[in-house]
């Protein structure tokens, strides 16, 4: 058996071309360099635009394990700084989500406005001679940009812009975003939250699985069937399941991946029904700013409920939702699962994606909570530090490259593949680094 | 004592033992017969993340009626439902009844509740508040509404497949 005594592990030697070492997902050695050569060097989604829409409006998150505030200025900028005193590191703002003119420390009573500058410290005249207000406010990062009202930033001053970071991944942004008739969507108050024992990397590679639908989710196909009054309806056949569906894998570059279902007609698939009226004048909506031939091809798979994304590393669009993913080590992690409102929708089409939400991605639903079970057992038979390899082989003879994307079966492992491969050039230090 | 406070403390009585009647069939995964207690266009609501939501344009953790609870049903008896296999064990405590109106037709309680749920050796405690809306049907009172506050409603929550 192989042991990394007290080296530390080479990241490259873990992730092969068609299989992965265990000790990727449980050595916290390596949770440790996938924080400082991942979430300390890329593009990281931390907010969407309509979590803080007005001035003075703020966000309490977390890049990779680190707590940051993200917050827009009077002037209407955005800026992400981290959630910590410079004086003793505690953080300085506790709510979620808010509106402020000054974040102040609950401690020692250090005061920052919304730029992050220290504004204020109490007793401030027997702080020494050396000590200047101008070089302690809340540490900023560096890089802060937003396509379509989501918001990324990183640590990383030398990374490349972020639309040309997001690569292929920009146009189902455009997809999942352009489905609203005035081409914003806004979150819900409130994502579904939930933790899991286990990787974060298990919960990135369920959102590109579509090898365990028609297993994991076996009982929800049943649903499905007794809502179209067929129990015997092929349901994997038709919603594009199966592994000869038309449906495709796909690595884009850069680690984002998509899932691609819009080969086939999920119509009669999800959520409840939208009266017809309000899905008529949705539609005409819809056609009025994007034109007939725009608009008809997003209505036919429904913006995402045509795809699954990942934005490497911790951005999930899913059907209606935007699903988040927090590291907190390397046995525990953490994923906010938020629906979407399509601004200028009649009410009942938002009231349904949010019941289609509910149908699938809560903790009470037909679906996440199957996957999370998986991710405990998983992470159980992690455990098995003598069984050393995890498989990863499935349609590596049968892929293609197109242009710079890899394309295989919507059951392959495709995108897994991609995914370990930007990987272990990030570990690597290489791509990403300054 | 008054003849209408005599007659509070019979509809109390009465109304409690529905509700620990009520716990016990989810203690004991009579799920038929809980779903049974709704009134054809009763409501079962659990709402994420705060108490006061717009079911509309926020979350839920469940918002459901008879035809959605029917299915709950249904996968939980499908076979394959991995988030209740192995099942839930859970014990219920429900107290604090109060009867918080009256109408015509029966009345609307509130309660506390707290459930202890054990599984695969993990024990999650969840409390809260409950609100009943009631209604007398053929003598029998039936659940028009189910409103489940849970206080860590805004909280990480694993897995809620068993019925709070």
């Amino acid at each position: 058996m192989r042991s990394f005594g007290t080296d530390l592990p080479d990241p490259c030697s873990l992730a092969l071309a068609d299989r992965v070492h265990r000790s990727a997902f449980t050595d916290p050695r390596i949770f440790d360099i996938e924080m400082e050569r991942i979430y300390g060097r890329l593009w990281i989604y931390v907010a969407h635009e309509s979590e803080i829409a007005e001035p003075g409006c703020y966000k309490t998150t977390r890049i990779g394990t680190q707590p940051v505030i993200v917050s827009r200025t009077g002037r209407g900028e955005l800026r992400v700084m981290l959630n910590a005193c410079r004086h003793r590191a505690t953080t300085v703002c506790q709510s979620e989500r808010g509106k402020a003119r000054h974040f102040i420390c609950p401690y020692h009573g250090w005061a920052y406005d919304l730029e992050g500058n220290l504004v204020g410290v109490p007793g401030r005249q027997n702080q020494s001679r050396n000590f200047r207000e101008s070089e302690l406010g809340l540490v900023r990062l560096p890089k802060v940009a937003s396509f379509r009202g989501f918001i990324f930033a990183s640590f990383n001053t030398a990374i490349e812009p972020l639309e040309d970071y997001l690569g292929a991944a920009r146009q189902y942004l455009d997809y999942f975003v352009d489905l609203a008739p005035e081409g914003e969507i806004e979150f819900a108050r409130a994502p579904n939250k939930y933790q899991y024992p286990g990787n974060w990397k298990q919960q990135i590679e369920n959102a590109l699985d579509g090898y365990h639908p028609a297993i994991t989710h076996a009982s929800f196909f049943k649903i499905v069937q007794e809502r179209m009054g067929d129990p015997t309806a092929p349901v994997m056949q038709r919603f594009g399941y199966e592994a000869s569906s038309p449906t495709q894998c796909r690595y884009l570059g850069n680690g984002h991946s998509l899932l691609d279902l819009r080969q086939v007609d999920r119509s009669q698939m999800l959520g409840r029904g939208v009266p017809p009226g309000d899905e008529q004048e949705f539609r005409a909506r819809l056609k009025q700013r994007l034109g007939e031939e725009k608009a008809g091809e997003l209505l036919s798979f429904r913006g995402g409920d045509g795809f699954n994304l990942l934005v490497y590393p911790n951005l999930i669009l899913i059907n209606v939702q935007i699903r988040v993913v927090f590291p907190i080590a390397p046995g525990r992690t953490e994923v906010h699962a938020y629906p979407t409102l399509l601004k200028g929708a009649p009410d009942p089409v938002n009231t349904a994606r949010i019941r289609a939400h509910e149908d699938f991605y809560g903790p009470a639903s037909l679906g996440a909570p199957d996957d999370m079970e998986m991710f405990a057992r998983q992470w159980d038979g992690l455990q098995a530090s003598s069984m050393e390899w995890l498989s990863y082989e499935r349609g590596l003879d049968s892929e293609v490259q197109q242009g710079e994307q890899r394309v295989g079966q919507f059951t392959d492992e495709t995108a897994h593949r991609g995914m370990w491969a930007r990987w272990r050039e990030l570990m690597a230090g290489e791509g990403g680094r300054p | 004592m008054s003849q209408p406070a005599m007659e509070a403390d019979i509809d109390l009585h009465e109304v409690s033992e529905f509700l620990y009647r009520e716990a016990a069939l989810l203690e004991e995964g009579r799920l038929e017969d809980w779903v049974k207690l709704f009134t054809p266009d009763g409501l079962y609501w659990v709402p994420s993340n705060s108490f006061d939501i717009d079911p509309e344009r926020e979350l839920s953790i469940a918002y459901d009626n008879v035809d959605r609870l029917r299915e709950r049903v249904s996968r939980l008896r499908s076979g394959s439902f991995w988030a209740q296999d192995p099942p839930s064990r859970t014990t219920r405590m429900v107290g604090n009844v109060r009867i918080t109106a009256r109408t015509e037709d029966g009345c609307e309680v509130e309660s506390r509740f707290i459930a202890v749920e054990l599984r695969r050796g993990a024990t999650q405690v969840l409390s809260g508040k409950a609100l009943h809306e009631l209604r007398r049907v053929d003598g029998q009172w039936r659940m028009k509404k189910k409103i489940v506050h849970l206080i860590q409603n805004n909280e990480p929550i694993g897995n809620l497949t068993f019925l709070v």
